[in-house]
Order: structure tokens, then sequence, then C-alpha cells
């Protein structure tokens, strides 16, 4: 296990390292080659940690610990030793490299790395210029990705957090389309500057607990249960729940702060898209639920479900309005995001274990099914160089494979039952219901929205007369081999998971009830029986 | 009279890495001129021999030092003790890669005398550390200041290095005054000038020594030690000069002169009184109103103007402003919390040494042919010189505090020390120091955005037209504050035990 999780973080690593070395002696195609091998094995890597993980032995939970990693490993890194003053009973503190698996950071990682080898298989002709930087910026990132998912440690996490910048920072401004270097400079300079605000919470909470007694209060799992056993103070808890989570809602993007989100979206190449909307969103809600959640419980019950529970039903509404508003195909997803996001920020910030379980499913079906829209606006985007609703028309006709697969993720990006949408946004809902039934009612009208903008998008685009756009090949095939393979893994995914839930929530289970612990209802019976909602939102078909 | 020479002896081995540097200075300038005809043409290669030279006598430097142990030893003018042996360390390592990023940029005729400055102010720069006495204390600075006069002419001539170099040497003096006028206030006040004394007459009388007084001192002695860590209001000289100075000069003032001011702060502060408890850098509260007043202005008047910069060396001047209000911040708060400021202020002295220096020296690096010398002379760089503008990335990431660099501990630490610092003056300074790594992360990405999303064909005129011994030494930074960033433990503990 110990081996899986450093291999995880160094097989991408050093493919990227051996990529820039030998770039220059290397031929033409062998960067790609090299980037597939090595996700590929990372992928391999993590889905063997992922059976290690199930023969893990059970932990009994400890109902003073809300967070609490299965499996761990650290390695000392910086110890501050004690001031000489003798004030305050400060006696010094220490930071670790502490890495560790629970079950939330486990399904993301894996998450990670199969989009991570989808990527790679999108980019494959795509990418024509500075090949090997491409993919060594792709494996820089899937490092820094998988590094925020097993970090346990307060200043780890912020590292890896603010590393993903850089890779990704280059992918849009480098290979995207013509507004790249505005979106990719804009993109650093808002998450920057939010997780900064975020840093100076973390700074404060480290500093608030090591004053207070705690040998290293930079570990996330102490730090949640020193919280729980001296709360802070009212108002100091909501100023830095509030801070903290301000890094989050940009990168989430939560409605105010999202104006990033289309402009990089739309101007990143399609794996960058499908990185970006696939994991790097996570990073907010995983924020959230790994820091705000368990650090700042009375906080997030007083303020923070109003709070968010508004913010998040304005963006479910505000972002499907958008969507259904855009003649960009990319920009449609996009905004979609925004949208889904909502449902994963109303199920978290239900506080209740149906809530929080609905809220990583959503993480992680929007992973899927986002990316997997991404993929297939990317390979339209290279067959006729246009992403425009206006120049689009019919394509099912031309292209039968490629339709069936966009029918396919986009129904279960709307939440058809039988694949992954619905269980998540279901579990949110449902959640939120128990905990505000307004928030919850008015959320569900994203569903409707959601089936409008996408179904209306799929006739648009696949049905009808045929039009095909001017473009410069003789013939256009439909989906070759290298692109039925970037899809299969999402494909089956999306299956596994909208038919047989359980085996994923199980995983989640334990982490998540520890969170829910600490707000009253913590129901057990979901996991069992997922609820079923009275209205389908697909009656809109 | 044995005891007499002992005792000589003894005190001359406490600097006995300065006396090398000094030797060889007086070497360089004793030969130096013998080498050059009359007409003043030298033999082609006498530079590279002068600046071998440098080296060795660095490097001889640094093996005394390496083999000293950081303990407080008092002699005579003298003391050596864990500041001295981290101020020693970080100048002389930096110190060489300062003889790296000059090699080429002195004319062989000048070059004995360029380097032998260059060594006298790295000399001067430890003897500051070294010094138990205010006069000790005021040569050092002098040390440092005269031969940059020199030095700032010797590298290049013409008007606008003519203009720079009357400049700096007309605010220097002035600032000289400064010191000399606070210290002399200090010394009315207490009646010695030896620091030891000083501190043990505050430490005796704390109560019936005249506290206007001492307090006049402080503010002179910030004033002057503020042109050197060019603190705002006081550094007006530094665009300027930074400007029409030589690459290398440029590199040498963002950082000796910053060594300088703060180390003489850390020395001299306490003994104005300004410190609730003598010995320790707890600043009083008018002390710390006045730190964190002139951290914060300096840090908004370095960042903002920084934006509109198109020459690299001048937005590298703002920059070196914005960096010496971050530093500031630590010697605002005190050594009061569980992070000592002072402790995080050394440890971010040594980061900005290394990542400020390796951009100068990779800037060198880049070419001499075509010197890299405003923002568009970047554009494209990544296509003609990719590893040169990938090391160039990693030192601004780490100016702008990202990991995996050192610059991201530099802050953090910083950070740390503003917030347990526990009043609201110090969470003030967290979150404008937050406010301001957010602005400065502007300028320094779009260098970097400059570099690798930009093309431009003049772009190939750089390839294969490196400057080879200043990247090395740019390469030689880049690779400590990537290092600094996995193991940090034993620059802390350095910093931590020059503190306490």
């Amino acid at each position: 296990m110990n081996l899986l999780l450093l291999l995880s973080l160094a097989i991408p690593l050093a493919g990227a390292v051996l990529l820039k070395v030998f770039r220059a002696t290397m031929a033409q195609a062998s960067p790609r080659w090299i980037a597939l091998v090595a996700t590929l094995v990372t992928l391999l890597v993590s889905l063997n940690m992922a059976h290690e993980f199930t023969l893990l032995p059970e932990q009994a939970v400890n109902a003073s610990r809300p967070v609490e990693p299965r499996y761990e490993m650290r390695y000392h890194w910086l110890t501050v030793p004690a001031a000489s003053v003798a004030g305050a009973g400060s006696q010094g503190f220490q930071m670790e490299f502490r890495l560790g698996l629970d079950g939330i950071s486990l399904t993301l990682i894996v998450l990670t790395t199969v989009l991570t080898v989808s990527c790679v298989l999108i980019s494959w002709e795509a990418i024509k210029e500075q090949e090997a930087e491409f993919y060594i910026t792709l494996l820089f990132l899937e490092t820094g990705l998988i590094g925020v998912f097993c970090a346990f440690d307060l200043v780890m996490f912020y590292v890896a957090f603010e590393f993903t910048l850089i890779p990704l920072f280059f992918m849009i401004g480098e290979w995207g389309g013509p507004q790249r270097r505005y979106a990719a400079i804009k993109f650093f300079l808002y998450t920057l500057t939010g997780s900064l605000v975020t840093l100076v919470a973390v700074v404060a909470l480290v500093m608030h607990a090591s004053a207070g007694g705690l040998v290293n209060p930079t570990s996330i799992p102490d730090l949640a249960e020193w919280l729980k056993a001296h709360p802070l103070d009212h108002h100091l808890q909501v100023a830095l729940f509030l801070a903290m989570a301000t890094g989050f809602m940009v990168k989430v993007p939560v409605i105010p702060l999202h104006t990033w989100l289309p402009l990089a979206h739309t101007e990143a190449p399609t794996a960058g898209s499908v990185l970006l909307a696939g994991v790097l969103l996570k990073l907010g809600t995983y924020g959230f639920l790994r820091l705000c959640l368990p650090f700042f419980p009375d906080a997030c019950a007083t303020v923070g479900v109003p709070l968010f529970g508004t913010l998040a039903v304005v963006g479910i509404i505000y972002g499907s309005l958008c969507a259904l508003a855009q003649r960009d195909v990319k920009k449609l997803v996009a905004y979609s995001s925004v949208a889904h996001l909502g449902f994963c920020l109303l199920g978290l910030f239900a506080l209740n274990s149906a809530g929080i379980a609905g809220g990583v499913m959503q993480m992680i079906n929007h992973g899927l099914s986002t990316g997997g829209l991404f993929l297939l606006v990317g390979m339209i985007y290279e067959r006729y160089h246009t992403r425009q609703l206006d120049d689009l028309h019919g394509l099912a006709s031309r292209l039968p494979l490629l339709a069936c697969a966009m029918v396919f993720i986009s129904m279960a990006s709307i939440g058809l039952p039988g694949l992954n949408g619905f269980i998540g946004e279901i579990l949110s809902l449902g959640g939120m219901f128990q905990r505000h039934p307004i928030y919850a009612a008015i959320g569900a009208l994203g569903l409707v929205l959601g089936a409008w903008y996408l179904l209306s998008m799929l006739q648009t685009v696949l049905f009808g007369p045929f039009v095909e756009p001017h473009h410069g090949e003789a013939n256009v095939g439909d989906l070759n081999l290298r692109e039925a393979l970037a899809l299969a893994p999402i494909f089956v995914l999306c299956l596994w998971i909208g038919v047989r839930p359980q085996p994923l929530l199980d995983t989640i289970k334990p982490d998540v009830d520890r969170v829910a612990a600490l707000y009253e209802n913590a129901g057990d019976e979901w996991a069992a029986r997922p609820p079923v909602a009275k209205e389908t939102p697909l009656a809109q078909e | 009279m044995n005891i007499a020479i002992e005792q000589i002896n003894h005190a001359a081995s406490l600097i006995a890495p300065e006396i090398a540097l000094l030797a060889t200075v007086c070497v360089m300038f004793l030969v130096g001129p013998f080498l050059v005809s009359e007409t003043g043409a030298a033999s082609n290669g006498v530079r590279q021999r002068w600046g071998s030279l440098a080296l060795l006598a660095i490097g001889v430097a640094g093996m005394i030092w390496y083999n000293s142990v950081p303990q407080e030893v008092t002699m005579g003018p003298f003391r050596a003790d864990a500041l001295l042996w981290y101020t020693r360390g970080l100048t002389l390592s930096l110190g060489a890669v300062l003889v790296l990023v000059m090699w080429n940029q002195t004319s062989d005729s000048h070059a004995a005398e360029a380097y032998a400055c260059l060594l006298s102010i790295i000399a001067g720069a430890n003897l500051v550390a070294a010094a138990n006495d205010l006069v000790g204390v005021f040569l050092g600075l002098e040390l440092v200041s005269i031969p940059t006069y020199v030095l700032l002419y010797l590298l290049r001539g013409g008007r606008a290095t003519r203009e720079a170099t009357v400049k700096y040497f007309l605010l220097s003096v002035f600032s000289s005054a400064l010191v000399l006028y606070g210290m002399s206030w200090l010394y009315g006040a207490i009646g010695t000038t030896n620091l030891a004394g000083i501190a043990d007459a505050l430490r005796a009388n704390k109560s019936t020594t005249e506290p206007l007084t001492l307090r006049l001192a402080l503010a002179l002695l910030v004033a002057g030690l503020g042109f050197r860590i060019t603190a705002v209001p006081f550094h007006f000289y530094a665009p300027d000069v930074f400007e029409g100075v030589a690459q290398a000069n440029a590199a040498m003032l963002s950082f000796v002169p910053k060594v300088v001011g703060f180390v003489a702060l850390v020395r001299l502060l306490p003994l104005t009184g300004a410190t609730l408890s003598p010995g320790l850098w707890l600043p009083s509260e008018s002390a710390q109103m006045l730190l964190a007043i002139l951290s914060v202005v300096t840090m908004f008047i370095g960042n903002l103007l920084a934006l509109r910069q198109k020459n690299l060396q001048r937005l590298l001047a703002y920059s070196s402003v914005a960096n010496a209000g971050y530093m500031l911040v630590g010697l605002a708060a005190g050594n009061v919390g569980t992070v000592g400021g002072t402790s995080a202020m050394l440890f971010y002295l040594a980061c900005y040494g290394f990542m400020t220096l390796g951009v100068f020296a990779l800037l060198r690096g880049a070419g001499a042919e075509h010197p890299v010398v405003t923002r568009d002379d970047l554009r494209g760089l990544s296509r003609v010189q990719p590893v040169n503008a990938l090391l160039l990335t990693v030192c601004l990431l780490s100016l702008i505090g990202l990991p995996p660099t050192a610059g991201f501990w530099g802050k953090l630490n910083l950070f740390f020390a503003a917030w347990t610092e526990g009043t609201h003056t110090g969470h003030w300074l967290a979150a404008l120091l937050a406010l301001n790594a957010a602005i400065a992360a502007w300028y320094y990405l779009r260098l970097i955005a400059l570099m690798f999303l930009e093309t431009d064909p003049d772009a190939e005129k750089r390839r294969n037209k490196k400057e080879l011994v200043a990247w090395l030494a740019g390469v030689f930074c880049t690779a400590a504050t990537v290092a600094i960033f996995f193991s940090p433990q034993w620059l802390w503990d350095v910093v931590v035990r020059a503190t306490s």
C-alpha cells in the first residue's frame, strides 16, 4: 500500500521527467506513447490500490475524529521549534509529508487516473505542436491532483492545491483557443487570489491550534479532532470558515465567483477541459468536504447552510439558464458544470450523511459525464473545427456511433435513472430536503432545466436535416478505435455506478458518516436503499 | 605584551573569512594595475583569471566558515554568534553566484578592481554582522557602500550609468549620515558604543534612560538603513539605479544591501530600547507601528508600481522594494509567537537571495550579445532556450510564492509569524501580505506568459547564445530554491539559532 501510493505519485512525475530529459532524441511519436504508458500504469496502480483498500481492516468509528484516513504514511518535513519566548504556551509544531487514503480520496484518485488516460488518448492527434511539453504538463497535473487527494496535512494539501495551477496555466495558455492567454492569466490570478485568502485562514487556524497546545496542528485529522474537543468561538469560526471557503468558492465555482470558468473551459484544449471539469473543480468541493465541514461545524450549520444553499440554488438555476442561451457547445457544457456543481454543493451542505454522500457521488458523476461530454465536443471540433450550434446539424446520419455516445453521456448528465447522474442528484436533493426543503425544491427545478438544454443541444447537433459545416478533409469518419477507447472506461463506469451504486457508496460511507456525525441526524438506512423521488425529471421528455 | 598579541590573534580569528577576502582584495588592487598597459589595454583573458581568484578567495573563506562553529564568542571589537554564521554562509554562497554573474561583464582592464570591489562588499556585509561596536557596524556599512560606488561605474560606462552612480552615491552618503546621526543619539543616551555595553545599560536601568532620545535614534536608524533595504519612502533611487547599471550590479544591489540592512536592523533595533525585553526583539508598540506602516507602504508601492514596468531591471527593482516590505512584516511582528518574526524574516532573506539572484543570473545567462533588457525581449524564449525559460519560471514562481519552491515557505513563515504576533496589527499584516502576494503574482506571471505563450521570430537570435558561466550560477540558484522547498529544516534551524 505504501509503495502503491508513492508509485501513483511518482509514475506520472517520472514520465514527465523522462519526457523532458530525452525529448531531443525522441522520435516524433514517442512522447504520446510514453505518456500513455505512464498514465496507464498509474491507472493500474490506482486500481490495485482500490483493491487493496477493500482488504484493509475495518476501523472502529471513533466519534471524536471527524476525519480519519484509513491508511496513512508520514514523513517528517519541517519542525518549528518552540520560540525562545515563553509566552502563550507555545511549544513549537511540526509539519509532515502526510499521505493517506480514505474512501472519498480513493474514489477521486481513481477518477483522476481514469480521466487522464482518456485525456492522453483524446490529445493523440489534436496536439501537434510541442507534443512532449504538452504531455509533461498533463503528467505534472496528474501528480498534483493525486497529491491533493491523498494529502492529510494542511500545508501539503495547500501545496498540492496551488501546484495544480501551474500545469493547467500552461496547458490553457499554450495549447488553447484564440483567447488562450487572457483565459490562462484570468484563471490563474482568480484562483490564486482566492486561495491566498484560504491560506490566511489556514495560517490562522494552525496558529490557533498550536497556541492551544496541539503538537502537529497541520495534520488534518488531528486538527479536526482538536477542534471538536475545543470548539472555536462562534465569530472566529464564522470568519475563518468564510475565509477558508473563499478559495474553494472560486475553484468550484460558486456563483458570483464563476466568471473565469466558461472562458477557461472554452479556451482550454480538450484534455485541459476534461481535467478542469472532471477533477479540478472537485478540488473546491473536496476542500469544502475535507476542511470546512469537519473544522467549522457551528459555522457550517448556521451560516454555511443558508449561504451555500442559496448560492447553490442560484448557481443551478443561473448556470442552467446560461447553458440554455449558449450557441457554443463547449460553453454550454461549461455552464452546465456550474449547475451540476450546485447540486454537489447542495448535497454537501445538507450536512447529513445522505446529502454528503450525494455530494461525493455527484463529484464523481459530474467528473465522468462532463468529462465525457467534453471529450465528445472535442471530437466534433477535431472533425469540423467548429463548435457553434448554428453550424452543426443532424450529425447522427454521418457519425452514428458518436451520436450514440453523445446521447448516452447526455442522459447520464441529465440524470436518467439507471445511469450514474441520477443517484447523486437524488441523494443530494434528498439530503437537502431533510435539512431545508425549500432549497431542495428549487434545486430540483434544475433537473428540468438540465434536461431542457442538453436535449435541445442534442436535437440541434445530432438530429434533423444533415448540415455539415465547411471543412477541409475529404471525408469525416466516425469514432475510431482510439476515440472509442478514450470513451469506453467512462461509459462503463457511468453504467456501473448507475446500475449498482452500492460498492461505491460502501467505499465512501464510513468517511461520510464520520463527517456527518458532527451534525445531528445521521441516518443510516439510505445506503441500503436509495430513496426514490416521486417526480422524476425525465417526465419532461 | 603577550596577552595583547594573543587577544589580537583571538579577535582576528573571529573574522578569519573576512581577512581572507580582504587579503585577496589587497592583492587584486596592488597587482591589478601592473597587468594593464599604459593605454589601458590588458591582455585577453585577464578577467577570467581575476574571476577565478575571486572564486578561490570565496572558497577559502567558505572553508573557514564551514569549519567554524556557530557559538557565541565576544572578543574586543568583534562578536561571533549564530547570526554571523548565518550571514556569512549566505553572503559567501551568493557572493560566489555574484562573481559568476559578473564573469564576462567586466572589461579585462578593469577586472581586478571590479572583483576586488565585489569581495570587499561581501567582507563588509559580514563585518556588519560581526561587529560588537557601533563604530564597527558603521565601518562595515561603509565597506559595503564605498566599493559599491566604484563598482557601479566600473562594469559599464555611459550616461545612464553615470547618472545612476551619482544618484546612488549622493543618496547613500545621505543615508550613511542618517545612520551615523542615529548612532550618535544612541551613544548620547547610553554613553558607550559597545553593543553589549548598550544592551547591559538598557537592562540595568531601563526606566531612567531618556525614552525620547532612544526613539529618535530608532527613527534615524530605520530611516538610514531603510535606504539600503529599499523601504518606501527611501526607495526612490532603486528603479533608476537598477535600470542604469549593468545586470551584475543590479543583481548585487538587489541582494547585498538587503542583507546588510536587515542584519544591521536585527543588531541595532533592540538596542534603541524599542523592545520589551532586552536581547530579544519584541518590538514596543511605537516601534511596531513604525515598522508595520513602513512594511505596508513598501509592499503596496513596490507591487503596484512594478505592474507598470517594461524594463526588466526596473521591474526587478520594484520587486525588490516589495520584497523588502514582506521582510519588514517579519521584523514588525517580532519574536513573539510560535514562529518568530525575525526568524521568518531571515528565512525569507535567504530564499529571496536565491530566487532573485537566480532571476538575474538566468537573464544574464540568456545571452550577452543580445541582452534581455525589456519585457519584450523575453517573448518566445521558451522556443529557443527551453531549459533557461523553465529555470526562470521556477525562480519567478518562487517570487510569487508558489510551491514547489522556497518562496512558498518564505511567505508561509512570514504569514505564521505575523499571525502569531497576536494583536490586530499582526492579523492585518498577514492579510495585507496575502493581498500583496496576489498583486505580485500578476507581473511575475506576465513574464512567464511572455516566455511560454508568445512567439517572436526575433527570439531566434538567442538560440545557442547562452552566457554559460552566469547561466550555471542561475542553475545553482534554481536548484537551491527547489531544494529548500523539499528540505527546509536545516535552514530553519539556522535562522532560529541566529535569532535566539
